[in-house]
């Protein structure tokens, strides 16, 4: 529902860290949770998962001498291109490119010394479904490239301060025959190949990363040229990145768009600078009498129209969450759980429909040229007493005093880094972009709360930060008028928030959106709980006292069967990928680093049978990953298929 | 020494220990960088502008340019006048959090500390009184099995069959049913089971071995020639003696337990408690908030010392106030 808090590229890091940490710690926490502990739901083996049929052992020297023809947008891990003819011809094309003689003696791919090639792969310590990967990908390393990888666990915290990221130092390095500089090196890309983080490491499967299928643009930060913003594996494009993603910053039609990113993606799959694995999907558990939750990324989107049993208004909307709440505060919050919170009783400026298209809620947003962009604040809004209508006044105030300001460190702040805003009318303003953006709406970043300016404004004027962040209306969302769908009645910091519908609602009066809108929202009250203990948020929803949780995946079969609960399964960008360390202190095995050269990176993509490990570990419950977009967005290359 | 003094003595020195406590605390906190200033810092860098400058201003407002001995008295007055400072990581007052978790967490510990405190002795004197018949070995069999069972994995098992099978339970804890309601007694009664369970073991076989010596006594005997009932016999002349070792290990022992046990079975029941909220303090690195659930378990551990004092004194009257 608050898409905002994993698309914003400044908390990348953070925030898709703590999605994967949340997603994997429910694993974790599952392990121990009644249901497994009573045996009702069987442990996942590898037995079986290899799927390597045929003789089972990666064959000979022999195998795998045929050529093989790789076609524009070439998929790793499935069909032709998975196993080890597919896998050991490929590598053999890496060992050609090496100045080092690599080569396969055997069964075992060896080091110019004649020993067996020998790399670590590191999974988040604890969590089952990190461990169960990694162990499927040693097996298949193993049997398909005589490649002997070792499983690590490491605690995410540590991999991340000395693993994944450095000491930002800069440098020189020559990419592709020129030469590039590292001039704003950050801690999660330091510097060129030579600069590398305290540890060595191989291959890690600790963090995965968002692919932006709403406005791929972001993608920018990992893979424009060799010194993006974020490339701790060192990856250094071979195609012209920066070219390509120029060109879809220019584009000025989707079409154009579309052309640029189907070329990137297509290189990106070839290249595999990440060895794509796979896209798992959320499971939520609703309550069966629930209509509305929807098997899409946009889940939640129309949520003022859901309803329990028949489209009246009547009853409680009650979920249950993992973590507490930071703050309530909207200018200040970055999470997502206290997004939801705050969604529940306050509305931002726009969402996306099941079809990804945008869907004024406060303000439309059109352009002419995807420079300039002009917002239309809806004149039905307003905040609760003493503050009056909501006008652009608001929103241009907003920007220009706190999130463009250097004293107030906003969470939209970096949303609004170079561009004009100016008020045009009293409910319309505009706002200019450095350079022209048409999927500007896709990022999120005009994505505005209204905030009342006579609330703000003694804060601004003493440029107080901590008055602002502790000031009770903003934090108990006193000023919410008749901008959300409920009022906040109570945030116990501990237990949660409850809510009462509000029946003022503006999305009543509005003329898009489904029919149900005009009687929106159809339940009396809301609540959010927060229950630390996994076990505990099933029972709850088991028992009906929640409607809605999220269910671990290694659950889905006996709730899926449980007529108490509707299971959804609903996609995510978040992707599962391997890290193959390109940096100076990658590859440990010997000497060179056959991570640098695709032919290598490509044999480790096809020695890994996608299907097997998504039905094995993920019990099905997630869809192959080939290139950095998930299946359903717009910008993924056309296949055959 | 009389009685009176020495109450004066003892309540003199713990405000001495716990200012000890807080000027230690303040040492501690001035030599550690501020985590507030840090993040100014980064904001800073991050939107272009200079740390250093950040950091200045960030230092200035909260008051980190004043000389130590005036932040110093600052912070001692802050702590005694109870302003200790905002939890970033909840955004309210330290005191409100701290006041508000002890208020979910009083409701199940108080009759968690109660049951504890005469069920354990009662459970062990009888057992003494029965030693090695199936009585005493049913008793012990109790106690260990509370004491060896995971309090979380036994609250689970418990949500499980009253919560999920039976329904009788609700599986949320509500904070909005009154103290006083059959609601809230019957949403505490398996954590405050679980937590009884869990804690008598150690009470029950201490008071065991501690009473089995005093019922050969000669006291005994003696009560025992005069006629004195049974039930007499061993709550005035066998308990009493019983829970004089007892009590000096009983506050150290229930602060764990309050810190520890209440935490696991807070995050099962998702109780909004004291031990949730100094846990989460902890992961959230939330400095004001650790610092105050820190003082807060300090506090009760300084007065829970002198309670445990006056109370030896009128327990055993042989214990003389010139002596300490």
């Amino acid at each position: 529902m608050s898409l905002k808090f994993f698309i914003c590229p400044l908390v990348l890091l953070v925030v898709l860290w703590r999605n994967i940490e949340d997603r994997d710690d429910s694993r974790h926490v599952g392990r121990r949770q009644w249901l497994s502990a009573l045996g009702l739901a069987g442990a996942v083996t590898l037995a079986g998962c290899s799927g390597n049929d045929d003789g089972g052992g990666g064959g000979s020297d022999n195998s795998g001498s045929g050529e093989i023809e790789l076609p524009d947008f070439p998929r790793f891990g499935v069909d032709d291109l998975y196993g080890p003819d597919a896998a050991r011809t490929l590598a053999r094309r890496a060992f050609e490119q090496s100045e080092y003689d690599y080569s396969f003696d055997g069964d075992a791919m060896v080091t110019p010394e004649s020993d067996q090639v020998e790399i670590d792969i590191y999974h988040s310590a604890g969590q089952e479904t990190s461990q169960l990967t990694a162990d499927f990908i040693a097996q298949e390393l193993g049997q398909n490239l005589g490649i002997n990888v070792t499983v690590e666990a490491i605690d995410g915290t540590r991999f991340n301060n000395e693993y994944w990221t450095g000491e930002p130092q800069g440098g020189t390095d020559t990419v592709n025959g020129e030469e590039v500089t590292w001039e704003n090196p950050t801690p999660q890309n330091p510097g060129p190949r030579s600069v590398t983080s305290n540890e060595a490491w191989d291959m890690s499967i600790v963090f995965g990363l968002n692919t932006y299928p709403l406005n791929p643009l972001t993608n920018e930060a990992f893979f424009d040229g060799a010194n993006p913003f974020y490339n701790p594996v060192g990856y250094y494009p071979q195609f012209d990145a920066q070219g390509l993603f120029e060109e879809a910053r220019q584009a000025t039609s989707v079409e154009e768009l579309r052309e640029s990113f189907v070329e990137i993606f297509e290189n990106l799959a070839y290249e595999q600078p990440y060895i794509t694995l796979l896209f798992s999907d959320d499971i939520i558990g609703y309550n069966p009498e629930l209509e509305g939750p929807i098997e899409n990324f946009s889940n939640g989107w129309d949520f003022p129209a859901w309803y329990e049993g028949e489209p009246n208004v009547s009853g409680s909307y009650d979920t249950v969450t993992s973590a507490r709440f930071t703050t309530l505060n909207p200018l200040f919050n970055t999470e997502d759980g206290a997004g939801d919170a705050i969604a529940r009783a306050l509305d931002q400026g726009y969402t996306f429909d099941e079809n990804q298209d945008y869907f004024p809620l406060l303000y439309n947003m059109s352009t002419e040229d995807g420079e300039v962009w002009t917002f239309d604040v809806r004149e039905s809004l307003q905040f609760s007493e003493p503050y009056g209508q909501v006008t652009a006044e608001d929103f241009v105030y907003l920007v220009r005093e706190l999130h463009q300001a250097d004293w107030a460190p906003t969470a939209a702040s970096s949303s609004w880094d170079g561009v004009t805003v100016e008020q045009t009318g009293e409910f319309q303003f505009e706002a200019t972009l450095e350079s022209s953006n048409i999927l500007w709406p896709k990022t999120y970043d005009p994505l505005l709360y209204p905030i009342p300016r006579d609330l703000v404004e003694p804060y601004v004027e003493e440029e107080d930060v901590e008055g602002l962040q502790q000031d009770e209306e903003l934090l108990e969302l006193q000023f919410t008028g008749n901008l959300g769908a409920y009022e906040l009645t109570a945030w116990n910091r501990g237990s949660g928030t409850e809510y009462v519908r509000n029946d003022e609602y503006y999305l009543r009066d509005i003329d898009e959106g489904p029919d149900l809108f005009s009687e929106g929202p159809l339940f009396e009250e809301a609540s959010i709980s927060v229950v630390g203990e996994q076990a505990s948020r099933l029972g709850a929803l088991e028992t009906g006292e929640a409607d809605s949780a999220a269910i671990p995946p290694e659950q889905y079969e006996s709730y899926d069967q449980d007529d108490s609960v509707t299971v959804r399964q609903v996609p995510t960008p978040y992707n599962t990928i391997i890290s193959v360390n390109q940096r100076a202190n990658g590859w440990n095995a010997g000497p060179g680093n056959l991570f640098q050269l695709v032919p290598f990176r490509q044999a480790l993509a096809a020695a890994i049978s996608k299907q097997d490990l998504i039905d094995g570990v993920y019990r099905g419950l997630a869809s192959p990953h080939f290139t950095w977009q998930p299946r359903w967005s717009e910008f993924y290359p056309e296949t055959d298929e | 020494m009389g009685f009176g003094r020495y109450v004066g003595a003892r309540v003199l020195w713990a405000a001495v220990v716990s200012l000890i406590i807080v000027t230690v605390t303040f040492l501690l906190i001035s030599a550690s960088p501020n985590p507030a200033v840090q993040r100014a810092a980064t904001q800073a860098a991050l939107q272009g502008g200079d740390p250093a400058t950040a950091a200045e201003r960030a230092r200035e407002l909260r008051g980190l340019n004043e000389p130590l001995h005036v932040r110093y008295f600052d912070f001692v007055r802050s702590i005694y006048t109870l302003d200790w400072g905002w939890s970033v990581s909840r955004s309210q007052p330290v005191m409100e959090a701290v006041t508000q978790a002890l208020y979910y967490t009083a409701q199940y510990s108080i009759p968690w500390t109660i049951l504890t405190v005469i069920l354990g002795p009662l459970v062990g004197v009888y057992s003494a009184a029965n030693m090695y018949s199936w009585k005493d070995h049913a008793a012990t069999g109790f106690a260990f099995f509370g004491y060896a069972i995971p309090n979380f994995f036994f609250g689970i098992v418990l949500l499980l069959i009253f919560g999920v099978w039976l329904e009788w339970i609700p599986i949320t804890y509500n904070t909005d049913v009154a103290v006083f309601s059959v609601e809230n007694a019957i949403q505490l009664a398996v954590p405050v089971f679980v937590l009884v369970t869990g804690s008598i073991g150690a009470v029950m076989r201490v008071s065991r071995n501690e009473s089995a010596e005093f019922q050969n006594a000669d006291f005994m005997k003696t009560a025992k020639a005069k006629g004195v009932s049974p039930l007499r016999a061993y709550a005035y002349h066998v308990m009493r003696p019983t829970l004089v070792p007892l009590s000096t290990t009983l506050v150290g022992q229930l602060l764990a337990l309050f810190l520890g046990a209440s935490l696991l079975v807070e995050v099962v029941f998702a109780i909004p408690g004291l031990g949730r909220l100094t846990y989460e303090a902890l992961l959230a690195q939330d400095m004001s908030l650790v610092l105050g659930t820190t003082l807060f378990f300090t506090f009760v551990a300084v007065i829970g010392n002198l309670l445990e004092d006056l109370v030896f004194t009128v327990l055993d009257p042989r214990i003389s106030f010139d002596d300490r």
